[in-house]
């Protein structure tokens, strides 16, 4: 599990990797840009995998009608974001997940009944705090109007999606 | 359900990509034409979501959804284990049944055993071994007991008139969340099975085996970094990742090479019958770089590797198939 320090040594990184950067030179868009479509559909995909999983495993109630949720709106913002690189002329997300989400996974995958609720409830407030600060800055400061908008708008659901998943957390009494 | 929609609207749509961007791909995994040639190992097999699946231990994989692929199309040998005779515990599926057909490919006769359950499963094999034209020793039984254990090695012997091959592949895994939850007899039936069993197999089988004759231990990405539940297993696979180190050693001496195979998250029978919660399985081998379970026959040229003449300053060493966790 992330701890605190940890939590915020990856928000400082994200703040740090989406500052303005040179672009290589013969990709499309900014580094900031690229590297913001990459982490927005990871996200994506991690949300998607953590519900596979946790709908195979879980009997609560709000869990799985939360990990519904998550399928339908990360589902639908990966369509709203490989949209927006395209009109942008961005390079489409590769797939996959980053490192620390296929940790989160791999605890995910090994836990059963309520401690798997628990589990996914704490890395679900995790995850989208994350996936927040990447939003957040990029919808502050990225170079693209297009994709800024996308960022703009899944701010609000994300922030939705964390209340949800902290008040699960905190039923559940996630570590 | 929605949930269910989406997978499978997920998976054809998965199917058509990876018909789309490599039909030649396709054929060589079912068709077993094309060889050579590249393709993309993220679209090469099955990826997650897969189907809510469970079997009774130890499961079969002519019941698994999707089929695994032991390189029953595709798996094309070109005599490199010419008239070599080996044993192959677990070989009626999984990795031991890819290591079982590309052997009889390359030449090599082989005996296999399994559990009376994995009859059907064995029947296959045993189908196979003799379709590419070389003897088939099935030799069903629990290896948990020391007689057996020499029994085997015995009617491997006496079945294939020798033995330079010795595979110990076999293996018990079970997934259980808490140390509290694990009885005595779970414990000690995993280590039995997955310890006791090669000791047993090895020391029987080593006054048949001549210089140039390889011993394998199937060991996993488990024995350096395991899984919370996999407590029992895990430590059984750094135990064989152990042994396989200090064999190399003791028998160097006489011409005998002992070494590990290590997979990541491979899909096979092991899995869906309690090797895996239902979280692992829905979503199994997404956690690897390559966001997908390995394939049996994806360990198959390994295991030929290992066993063949042209290896031979390899011993005391682990080669890995890993899907880029990192790891041995």
């Amino acid at each position: 599990m992330m701890s605190r320090t940890t939590q915020a040594a990856t928000l400082s990184l994200a703040a740090a990797m989406f500052g303005v950067a040179p672009s290589a030179a013969q990709e499309a868009g900014s580094r900031q840009t690229r590297d913001f479509v990459q982490a927005a559909a990871q996200s994506d995909q991690f949300e998607t995998l953590a519900a596979d999983s946790v709908l195979a495993g879980s009997r609560d109630t709000e869990v799985r009608s939360f990990a519904q949720e998550m399928i339908r709106d990360h589902g639908g913002t990966t369509g709203t974001l490989k949209a927006a690189a395209a009109k942008a002329g961005i390079e489409q997300p590769a797939p996959g997940i980053a490192g620390d989400q296929a940790m989160f996974l791999a605890a995910l995958q090994s836990a059963r009944g309520g401690e798997l609720d628990k589990v996914y409830a704490r890395q679900q407030v995790l995850a989208h705090r994350a996936a927040l600060a990447v939003m957040l800055v990029y919808s502050r400061s990225g170079d693209d109007p297009t994709l800024r908008k996308v960022a703009a708008s899944e701010v609000k659901l994300i922030e939705s999606h964390e209340r949800t998943a902290e008040r699960i957390a905190a039923r559940l009494g996630s570590p | 359900m929605q949930d269910t929609t989406r997978r499978q609207a997920l998976k054809a749509a998965t199917i058509g990509t990876a018909a789309a961007m490599a039909s030649p791909a396709v054929a060589q995994s079912q068709g077993g034409s094309a060889r050579g040639g590249k393709q993309n190992p993220r679209t090469k097999y099955p990826v997650p979501p897969f189907k809510e699946q469970s079997q009774p231990w130890p499961g079969l994989a002519s019941r698994m959804d999707p089929r695994p692929d032991h390189g029953e199309t595709s798996y094309r040998g070109s005599g490199r284990l010419e008239g070599r005779k080996a044993l192959i515990t677990g070989g009626d599926s999984g990795m031991g049944r890819a290591a079982a057909i590309a052997f009889a490919r390359e030449g090599a006769d082989v005996a296999i055993n399994y559990l009376s359950e994995e009859e059907p499963d064995a029947r296959e094999v045993v189908d196979l071994i003799r379709q590419a034209g070389r003897k088939a020793v099935p030799i069903p039984g629990d290896l948990r007991t020391a007689a057996f254990c020499q029994q085997l090695v015995a009617q491997a012997v006496s079945g294939l008139g020798g033995l330079d091959i010795v595979v110990c592949n076999a293996a018990r895994q079970q997934s259980i969340p808490s140390i509290l939850d694990v009885s005595d007899e779970e414990f000690d039936r995993t280590m039995k099975t997955n310890i006791y069993a090669p000791f047993w197999i090895i020391r029987a089988a080593l006054p048949h085996l001549e210089p140039g004759s390889a011993i394998i231990g199937t060991t996993s990405e488990q024995a350096y970094n395991p899984d919370p539940d996999l407590y029992v297993y895990a430590q059984t696979k750094a135990a064989t990742m152990n042994y396989v180190k200090s064999l190399a050693k003791q028998l160097g001496s006489k011409g005998i090479r002992v070494n590990g195979v290590a997979p990541g998250p491979i899909w096979t029978p092991l899995q869906i019958s309690g090797g895996a919660g239902p979280a692992k399985v829905v979503t199994f081998g997404a956690t690897s770089a390559l966001g997908r379970p390995g394939q049996p026959a994806e360990l198959a040229g390994i295991f030929v590797r290992l066993a063949e003449d042209d290896g031979s300053y390899t011993t005391g060493n682990v080669y890995g198939a890993g899907g880029g966790q990192g790891q041995p």
